[in-house]
C-alpha cells in the first residue's frame, strides 16, 4: 500500500474521476461567450466528445501585440468507421462546412472527417446538424478506442464488406456508454430514474491514452496495421473472412529529446476466428486499461505497456482474458499501402472512383472547385440513393457504386470543376498532418508546405528517370506522427519552423520503421541530401526494388 | 405521447417482456431497420439491449439504410445486432453477376433473405417481427403470436398499431427517422426492388412494383423454394 500512495498519477486521470463520466462543467463553459475557448480541464474533456480547442496561429503575434485574446476556435472530428458516407450524409457535411466550420472539409488518416473553425456559439448547432445526419463524433479524440479503421471500400468484395462491419461493430462495441455527448451538444435530458449509469468496459477513468484499432484486407496494408495499438490482418477462405491475424504495439507518437518515447511498429502475437474478434478486441484494451501507466501520458500507450512487461508476458495476459488462447498466426502478404487511384468495377458491374485529394483537404480554389464538384456528384439523382462516398486511411475519397451512366456524369462533373487526377507518382504517396495554422501542437508546416517540397523533389526523380516510382513520402508538423511518417520510406517530421528530420528506410508496405538520416534539416538540406540518395537508386536498385528497401540494403541508412 | 399510445405502448412493452421471459435465450428480433423499425428497437433496448437483432444484408440495400442502421444501434446501445448475409455459395452458383433479381425475384429473395435467416435463426425457438395489420391486404389477419412458416413462433407485438401510433411513439421518444422516408420511401426493401410511392399509393406500393409479388418470402410456406 504504501508504494500505491506515492503513485503520482498524471493530471489528465483526475480530470477524468472528476468528471461525471466525460460532463465536466462544459454546458456551463459552452454557454460562456466572452470566453471563446474553455477552461484547461474542459479543453482536454472535450476530446472525449471529437473535438478540441484552438487557435489561428497565423493571428497570434498580431492580436498579440493588439492585446486581444487568441482567435479561439473548435476543431470537430467525426466518428465514422470504415469510413462510408451515404450521399445525403456527405452533403449535409458540406453545408455544414459553408454554414457552421471554415467552408472546408478535411479527410483524415483515420478515414474520418474534420470540421475547422467552428466558433464557439456554434458549436452546438453543427453537432446537431452531424447528429441530423446520422453521424456523431463521439470519442473521436481521448483517452477511449478511436475511429475503427478498415481498407477502403467495403462494396469491392465480400471480405471488405465483412472488414468494414467488423470495424462497424469494433467501434458501437467501444463506444463509451456515457449519454454526455447528447446532453451537452444536442440537449437530450439527461435520463434519470433509470439504470445507473456505468462504464462497464472502460470505467470511470477511460483508458491512459488513446487507443487505436486498424482493420486490413490483404494485400493492401493500406490502412497500415504495424502502426496502430490493435490490428487485425483478414485471413480469407472461400471469399469470406475466416478470422483474423491479431497485431499489437503499434504507435507513431515520440517527443523530441526524449529517448523515452518512441514510434513502433507492431506485433503479430497470433490468430483468432472472426466470431471471437469483439473477445480478442476487449482483451487487448482491458490489459491496457488495467496495466498502461496512468502516471505519465508521454508513455502510456500500450507499446510502452508491452515494451515495460514484456511481449510473452502481454500474449498470456490477453490469453487468460479469453475464454481459448489466440491460435498461431497465419500467414500473409502486402503488396503496398498506397491507395490504387482512379477507376476500377467490381464483379457485379458498379464502379468506383478513387480520387486523390491533396492531403484530404475538400475545399474551392480558384483553378480546382473539387469541393462544389463532390457536392454535385452527391447530388446526382440515382446516385444519391444508391451511391456511397469511402474515405481512405491515405485521405483520398471513393465516389463508390456508380453505375454506367453516372460514372459518366461523375467524369464530366470533375472535368467541368477543373479537377485533374493527373499527379504524380510521388504525390500519389504523399501525405501531411494538418499542422499550422489550427494545430496547436505544430512545430513547423506540413500541410500547406508538402506540396511544394514533393513539386522540387518530382523533379530530382525526373532527372534520375524515376517519374514513374512510387514511393511514400510522409510529412508531420510535429513528432506525434498523425501522418504515420516514421514507417514511410521518406519521412519527414517538423522541429523547428522550416526545419524537419528527414527519415530514410521506410518499406513500400508500411512493416518496417525508417531511421533519422538528417536532423534538423532546412529545404536546402533536405534536397541537398536526397539527390545523391536518388542517383544512387536509379543507378544501383535491383529489379523491382523498392526506395526504402534499397537504402537499406545500400547501407544509407 | 397520447394517451392512447402511451397505452398502446404500454401493453406491447408488456407483451415484449412476456415473449422475453418465455423464450429467454431463444428469441430475437429481426428488424430491417426499414422507415417504422426504430419502435421496437426502442422498446427491446428498454427491455434488454443485448437481446440478438437479426438484420438482413442482402448486399442489394440501399446504403441509407446501413447508415440508419448504425446510427440506431449506437444511440439505443444496442449490444448485439447480427448482419446476415447470403452464402456466397449461393451467390456463386445461383447469382454470380447479382442480376437475379430482376429474372426471378422469389429465388432472389430465397438466397438473400429467407435462406440466411432460416440458417441464422437455428438454436432460436421464437423470433419477433414488426409486422402490422395496417400495412397490406396480405397482413390484415396477422395474430399477436402466430406460428410461422418455419415452425417458430412469431411474435407480432405491434400487430394493432396503426400509423398514428407510429408517429406519435417516434415524436415521443425522439427517435430519428429513416433518412430515405422523407424522399418518398414509406417501406424499403433492396434499392434494386424499391421505387419512390406515388402520392395516393399504398406504403408497400413500390415494393416489387409491377410484379405480383409482395412479401419477400420469410413470412412464406417454406415449400418449393429453392434447396
Amino acid at each position: 500500500m504504501a508504494d500505491r500512495d506515492v503513485i503520482q498519477l498524471s493530471r489528465n486521470e483526475d480530470i477524468k474521476a472528476r468528471s461525471d463520466f466525460l460532463r465536466g462543467t462544459l454546458v456551463e463553459e459552452l454557454g460562456q461567450q466572452a470566453l471563446g475557448g474553455l477552461t484547461e480541464d474542459g479543453g482536454q474533456l472535450v476530446k472525449f466528445h471529437g473535438m478540441y480547442v484552438q487557435d489561428d496561429r497565423d493571428l497570434r503575434p498580431e492580436r498579440a501585440k493588439r492585446k486581444l485574446d487568441r482567435a479561439y476556435s473548435f476543431m470537430a472530428r467525426l466518428r465514422i468507421p470504415a469510413g462510408v458516407l451515404t450521399p445525403r450524409q456527405y452533403l449535409a457535411l458540406n453545408r455544414i462546412a459553408d454554414e457552421r466550420a471554415n467552408g472546408t472539409i478535411r479527410v483524415t488518416t483515420r478515414q474520418t472527417v474534420q470540421f475547422h473553425g467552428i466558433i464557439k456559439s456554434n458549436v452546438r448547432a453543427a453537432l446537431q446538424a452531424i447528429d441530423a445526419a446520422l453521424l456523431d463524433t463521439i470519442a473521436a479524440c481521448g483517452d477511449v478506442n478511436r475511429n475503427v479503421i478498415s481498407t477502403a471500400n467495403p462494396y469491392l468484395s465480400r471480405a471488405h464488406a465483412e472488414a468494414a462491419e467488423a470495424a462497424r461493430v469494433l467501434s458501437a462495441h467501444f463506444l463509451p456508454r456515457t449519454g454526455a455527448w447528447r446532453e451537452v451538444f444536442i440537449g437530450d435530458e439527461r435520463v434519470l430514474g433509470g439504470e445507473p449509469e456505468a462504464e462497464p468496459i472502460y470505467g470511470a477513468t477511460y483508458l491512459p491514452r488513446k487507443f487505436k484499432i486498424a482493420i486490413a484486407v490483404p494485400p493492401s496494408n493500406d490502412v497500415d496495421v504495424f502502426a496502430h495499438d490493435l490490428s487485425y490482418i483478414a485471413i480469407v477462405e472461400n471469399g469470406v473472412i475466416a478470422g483474423y491475424n491479431v497485431v499489437v504495439g503499434g504507435g507513431m507518437g515520440a517527443t523530441h529529446g526524449e529517448t523515452e518515447t518512441y514510434p513502433r511498429v507492431g506485433d503479430v502475437i497470433g490468430y483468432c476466428p472472426a466470431d471471437r474478434l469483439i473477445e480478442s478486441a476487449e482483451a487487448v484494451l482491458t490489459t491496457q486499461r488495467d496495466f498502461g501507466d496512468r502516471t505519465n501520458r508521454k508513455h502510456a500507450r500500450l507499446k510502452y505497456t508491452i515494451d515495460t512487461h514484456g511481449l510473452d508476458w502481454f500474449r498470456a495476459e490477453v490469453d487468460r482474458r479469453m475464454s481459448a488462447p489466440l491460435e498461431p498466426a497465419r500467414a500473409f502478404t502486402f503488396e503496398g499501402n498506397h491507395d490504387r487511384l482512379g477507376w476500377s468495377t467490381d464483379a457485379e458491374g458498379h464502379h468506383h472512383l478513387t480520387l486523390h485529394i491533396v492531403n484530404g483537404r475538400i475545399a474551392d480554389r480558384s483553378d480546382a472547385r473539387l469541393k462544389s464538384a463532390l457536392a454535385a456528384i452527391a447530388a446526382l439523382p440515382g446516385f444519391i440513393d444508391t451511391g456511397a462516398l469511402v474515405m481512405t486511411t491515405n485521405q483520398n475519397i471513393i465516389i463508390a457504386r456508380a453505375n454506367d451512366a453516372e460514372r459518366a456524369a461523375i467524369d464530366a462533373i470533375l472535368a467541368e470543376h477543373g479537377v485533374s487526377q493527373d499527379v504524380s507518382r510521388l504525390a500519389e504517396g504523399a501525405m501531411a498532418c494538418v499542422a499550422l495554422p489550427t494545430c496547436g501542437l505544430a512545430l513547423a508546416e506540413s500541410e500547406r508546405y508538402l506540396p511544394t517540397l514533393v513539386g522540387k523533389i518530382d523533379g530530382i526523380l525526373a532527372d534520375h528517370g524515376l517519374a514513374e516510382q512510387k514511393i511514400t513520402i510522409r510529412m508531420t508538423g510535429c513528432p506525434n506522427g498523425c501522418a504515420r511518417p516514421y514507417i514511410a520510406e521518406i519521412g519527414l517530421v517538423g522541429r523547428n519552423p522550416g526545419k524537419y528530420n528527414l527519415m530514410l528506410g521506410g518499406a513500400a508496405d508500411g512493416a518496417r520503421l525508417n531511421t533519422v538520416y538528417r536532423e534538423n534539416a532546412g529545404e536546402a538540406e533536405i534536397l541537398a541530401a536526397l539527390e545523391p540518395v536518388i542517383a544512387a537508386y536509379a543507378r544501383d536498385r535491383l529489379p523491382g526494388e523498392g526506395f526504402g528497401d534499397y537504402t537499406r540494403r545500400a547501407g544509407i541508412v | 405521447m397520447s394517451e392512447q399510445v402511451q397505452e398502446r405502448a404500454a401493453a406491447t412493452l408488456d407483451m415484449l417482456r412476456a415473449a422475453l421471459h418465455a423464450h429467454h435465450g431463444r428469441i430475437a428480433l429481426v428488424s430491417s431497420f426499414g422507415t417504422e423499425s426504430a419502435v421496437l428497437l426502442d422498446m427491446v433496448a428498454r427491455i434488454d439491449r443485448a437481446l440478438p437483432v437479426m438484420f438482413l444484408d442482402t448486399g442489394k440495400l440501399f446504403p441509407d439504410t446501413i447508415a440508419y442502421r448504425n446510427a440506431l444501434i449506437a444511440r439505443l446501445r444496442l449490444h448485439d445486432v447480427r448482419t446476415i448475409r447470403p452464402d456466397p455459395a449461393h451467390l456463386a452458383e445461383l447469382d454470380p453477376e447479382g442480376a437475379l433479381f430482376g429474372r426471378d425475384p422469389d429465388l432472389c429473395c430465397t438466397i438473400r433473405k429467407t435462406m440466411p435467416l432460416d440458417a441464422a435463426l437455428e438454436g432460436f425457438e421464437a423470433w419477433i417481427s414488426g409486422r402490422k395489420r395496417t400495412q397490406s391486404d396480405q397482413r390484415a389477419r396477422i395474430l399477436p403470436i402466430e406460428t410461422g412458416p418455419d415452425g417458430r413462433t412469431i411474435v407480432n407485438p405491434l400487430h394493432d398499431w396503426e400509423r398514428t401510433d407510429i408517429d406519435a411513439y417516434f415524436a415521443a421518444r425522439r427517435l430519428p427517422r429513416h433518412p430515405l422516408e422523407s424522399e418518398g420511401f414509406p417501406s424499403i426493401g433492396c434499392a434494386t426492388c424499391t421505387r419512390r410511392v406515388r402520392p395516393g399509393e399504398p406504403p408497400r406500393a413500390g415494393r416489387w412494383s409491377g410484379t405480383s409479388k409482395t412479401e419477400c418470402g420469410i413470412f412464406l410456406d417454406r415449400a418449393g423454394q429453392a434447396a
